[in-house]
C-alpha cells in the first residue's frame, strides 16, 4: 500500500519546517529572549546600525552597563526597538535594575516612547536582549519578506518544494 | 504503469528501484512487514507533533508563560531527533523491504552512490547468511526512462535462487 510511502514523503516536509522552528526555540531558550535574531527597522541608531542589519541578543546578563545597545518592547507594541542605556540605577529595595535609553540618532531621550506615564525601563520586564553581535545589510532580506506578503508566500512555496523534490 | 524517470539522477533511480521491491517480492510470494518502516513514521510524527505543540504553545501564550513547556518540548524534539538519527543509521541502516513467506524470511537493504549507477543490494534471509551483490541500473531501465518490472523480476528471482542454494 502506498499510504506509507505517502507519509514519508510528507514527513520529510514536516521535518523542514519543524527544524527550522525548533531550533529558533532552541535559541530563544538558550538567550532567554523572545528573539533572539532582530533586524533594526529604523535608523535611530545610525552611524552604528543601520536599516537591515541583523542583531544577535543574549539575554541572561543580570544588569546592563551605560553604553550598552539593547533591544526592548513597549507594552502593547508589538515593534522591538533598538537603542542605547544612557542612565541606569538600581532601586535599592526591590535590587530590580531601572534603564533609560536613547537612540544615538536622535535628539531626545526615549520617555516619549515608552509606555503611558512611565520614565524608565524595566531590565526584567521589558529588555529583549542586549545585543551581542551583527551583521550587516543582510536583514534587508527580512524586511522585504515581512513587508510583502507574495515574497513571504514565495519563499514558504520554495521550503516547502525543495523538500518535496529532494530525495537525496 | 510506472512513470518515466531521468535514469541520469542517481536518486531517482534508486527510489524508483527501491518502491518497486514491494511488488516484486509479492510476486515471489512474499509477504511485506512493515515494523521497521511503521516504527520510523511513529517516531518520525511524534517529532512533527511535538514540533507543532511548541509552535501552537508560540501563538497562543506569551513567551515567559510558555518558557516551561517549550524548554520540556524543545529537549524531546532533540531527543526524538537523536532517537530517529539512530533508528536511521543503526536499526534500519538501509533496509528497504521485509518480508516472509511460509518458513522463509527476506530482508533487503539497498545503497547507492552518487554519479554510479550500480544498485547495491544486500540480501539476507532467516538464517542469518547474506549475499551482496550490484544490479546496474541499466539493464532494467529502457532508454524512455521506463522501469522494466519484468527484467527487474527476473533479476531478484534468479539471485534469490542461487542464494538459498548456497545457504543449502
Amino acid at each position: 500500500m502506498n499510504l506509507r510511502l505517502e507519509l514519508t514523503r510528507f514527513l520529510n516536509l514536516c521535518f523542514a519546517l519543524a527544524s527550522a522552528f525548533m531550533f529558533w526555540k532552541g535559541l530563544s531558550i538558550v538567550t532567554n529572549s523572545h528573539s533572539p535574531i532582530v533586524v533594526v527597522l529604523s535608523g535611530s541608531m545610525e552611524p552604528a546600525f543601520q536599516r537591515g542589519d541583523i542583531l544577535f541578543l543574549w539575554n541572561r546578563n543580570e544588569l546592563n552597563k551605560v553604553g550598552d545597545v539593547v533591544v526592548y518592547e513597549v507594552d502593547n507594541k508589538e515593534i522591538p526597538i533598538v537603542h542605547r542605556v544612557l542612565r541606569e540605577h538600581v532601586d535599592e529595595t526591590s535590587g530590580k535594575q531601572l534603564l533609560l535609553t536613547k537612540g544615538d540618532n536622535n535628539a531626545g531621550n526615549d520617555i516619549p516612547l515608552y509606555a503611558k506615564r512611565k520614565i524608565y525601563l524595566h531590565k526584567e520586564k521589558d529588555i529583549v536582549g542586549t545585543v551581542k553581535g551583527y551583521i550587516p545589510q543582510l536583514g534587508y532580506i527580512t524586511i522585504w519578506i515581512s513587508e510583502n506578503k507574495y515574497a513571504k508566500m514565495g519563499l514558504m512555496g520554495l521550503i516547502a518544494l525543495s523538500a518535496l523534490l529532494s530525495n537525496e | 504503469m510506472s512513470k518515466p524517470i531521468n535514469v541520469y539522477s542517481t536518486p531517482d533511480l534508486r527510489q524508483t528501484l527501491d518502491e518497486a521491491l514491494p511488488d516484486v517480492f509479492k510476486r515471489l510470494n512474499y509477504e511485506q512487514s512493515f515494523k521497521l518502516i511503521d516504527t520510523k513514521l511513529i517516531i518520525g510524527y511524534s517529532i512533527a507533533v511535538v514540533a507543532a505543540i511548541s509552535f501552537l504553545l508560540d501563538k497562543k501564550l506569551k513567551f515567559e508563560e510558555a518558557l516551561l513547556y517549550q524548554k520540556v518540548l524543545v529537549g524531546s524534539y532533540a531527543i526524538l531527533s537523536a532517537v530517529f538519527w539512530y533508528f536511521n543509521n543503526y536499526i534500519e541502516k538501509g533496509v528497504k523491504y521485509t518480508g516472509y513467506s511460509k518458513e522463509k524470511a527476506i530482508v533487503v537493504a539497498t545503497k547507492m552512490t552518487k554519479y554510479d549507477y550500480n544498485y547495491q543490494v544486500t540480501l539476507r534471509n532467516e538464517a542469518g547468511s547474506v549475499i551482496k551483490t550490484t544490479l546496474p541500473a541499466n539493464t532494467v531501465f529502457d532508454e524512455q526512462g521506463y522501469l522494466q518490472t519484468d527484467l527487474l523480476f527476473k533479476w531478484f528471482e534468479e539471485k534469490l535462487d542461487s542464494f538459498y542454494k548456497k545457504a543449502k
